[in-house]
């Protein structure tokens, strides 16, 4: 369960100094600066191709990042990631509920789900509304039904930094109301969350923080300072093609 | 508070652990296989046999090694005909050599093979005898074949050390020699006779290699 609003905040502050990134030798990050402060929504914006997906994996230590990434935790550790998308096999007759089980608990799925889990997995996916779907087959799922099973599953355990790869991309109405509110409820928290978001309209009513990314820092400051007409068009300029 | 330096992903580790878990099974194997290597025993001769490799020259070494593919057909021919042996114009209708008058034939002495059977209810036994045409170039070999039915599949010729081939190759250096009456490795060694060992692997290797 959700607890009430604490000060100060639980998340970390995240410190990111000169980080490149080079995959067979073409240039994805290079000179990455920029700060996330603690208990901050910070939004990550930036034309497709950016390389902001690749500073997301290398903030949680996939990529073979150059430069310095710090975080500088003040109480828990735990860090949620909610992925772009989830590559499996439609066919597996994996349910919601297993796949959830999967997360929490070493024992396999298919034996049983220890009862301890059982309440967790229940409330985490009261949050997103997916409650009523823990017997349907994920391969069965639509997308933005998917996208919600996923940030359930990286509300288990109640993460102190929530890494975000577009879970508002394909989904519904619904959705992504429920996401949002869930969102605003974390930022009540103080949890640190750091979201990549294409919408600009949310980015500007939600955000604490913002920060363009096409290979390397466009801008970055809070939405009010640095959203501005110029500055959108320039950053998302420089990927289109036009009529 | 505590600061997390978030490492980069690296392949090195990897790297590293592969060329261990390589290094370790390349080790096993190897500390398997010596454990396992057992050094052939060296054939030692006795008086009446002769090395296919040191004591032959090589028109009676080719003679020697197409005898030896010969009698493996002849035995071969033996157990899917019901008992019956090849006769020497079998042999001949079939180019087998040494028994086919081919070119290698002609230059290895020209032997002239004869042939007799000595079969009772149990025992078949067979041998060729080729004496040269040509004295100066070979002398004369015999081939024994014997089944032992008593003992199905077990085919014994001899001392028992010895029966590893259902089959035995003797040598004389003489060229107007009888067919012998016995077979019996004993008989054929008062004789004269001298058994000719197929040379193995090493000896091959140390002829090569020296």
């Amino acid at each position: 369960m959700l607890t009430k609003n604490e000060d100060p905040p639980r998340g970390p502050s995240i410190c990111f100094e000169m980080v490149g990134l080079s995959l067979s030798n073409i240039t994805i990050l290079q000179d990455v600066s920029f700060t996330v402060k603690a208990g901050d929504m910070h939004c990550l914006i930036g034309p497709n191709g950016g390389g902001k997906t690749s500073l997301i994996l290398s903030l949680l230590g996939q990529m073979p990042h150059t430069g310095r990434i710090e975080i500088n935790w003040t109480g828990g550790t735990t860090i949620g990631y909610v992925p772009q998308v989830l590559d499996f096999d439609r066919t597996l007759p994996v349910t919601v509920n297993n796949f959830m089980t999967m997360i929490c608990q070493n024992m396999p799925a298919f034996i049983r789900t220890r009862k301890r889990y059982k309440d967790i997995i229940n409330n985490a996916l009261r949050l997103v509304s997916m409650d009523t779907k823990g017997e349907r087959r994920l391969g069965k799922l639509s997308g933005g039904e998917m996208q919600r099973v996923l940030f359930a599953q990286a509300l288990i355990p109640f993460p102190d930094l929530l890494i975000l790869d577009e879970p508002g991309a394909g989904i519904d109405s619904v959705g992504s109301r429920v996401i949002e509110e869930i969102i605003l409820v974390l930022k009540k928290q103080k949890v640190t969350m750091v979201w990549i978001n294409h919408d600009l309209k949310q980015v500007k009513q939600m955000a604490d923080a913002v920060t363009c990314i096409h290979k390397q820092v466009l801008f970055s400051g809070t939405p009010d300072e640095v959203l501005t007409t110029e500055r959108v068009f320039q950053a998302f300029g420089t990927t289109s093609t036009g009529p | 508070m505590h600061t997390q330096v978030v490492k980069p992903a690296g392949s090195s580790r990897e790297g590293l652990y592969f060329v261990l878990t390589t290094a370790v099974v390349i080790a096993v194997a190897a500390i398997c296989i010596m454990h396992r290597t057992k050094a052939e025993p060296e054939r030692v001769l006795f008086e009446y046999q002769i090395s296919g490799y040191k004591d032959l020259n090589s028109f009676k070494q080719g003679t020697f090694v197409a005898l030896y593919t010969a009698a493996m057909e002849i035995d071969a021919a033996h157990d899917n005909n019901e008992g019956t042996w090849l006769s020497v114009k079998d042999l001949q209708e079939r180019f087998m050599p040494p028994f086919a008058h081919d070119r290698a034939w002609a230059m290895s002495g020209k032997l002239i093979w004869t042939q007799k059977i000595l079969n009772n209810d149990m025992i078949h036994a067979t041998a060729y005898l080729g004496k040269p045409s040509i004295s100066d170039i070979s002398g004369s070999f015999l081939l024994v074949l014997l089944h032992n039915h008593s003992t199905e599949g077990d085919y014994q010729i001899g001392e028992p050390e010895h029966d590893e081939e259902p089959f035995k190759i003797w040598y004389s250096g003489e060229t107007a020699v009888d067919f012998p009456e016995k077979l019996s490795v004993r008989s054929l060694a008062i004789m004269g006779w001298k058994e000719v060992i197929p040379y193995t692997g090493d000896d091959e290797m140390k002829r090569i290699k020296g």
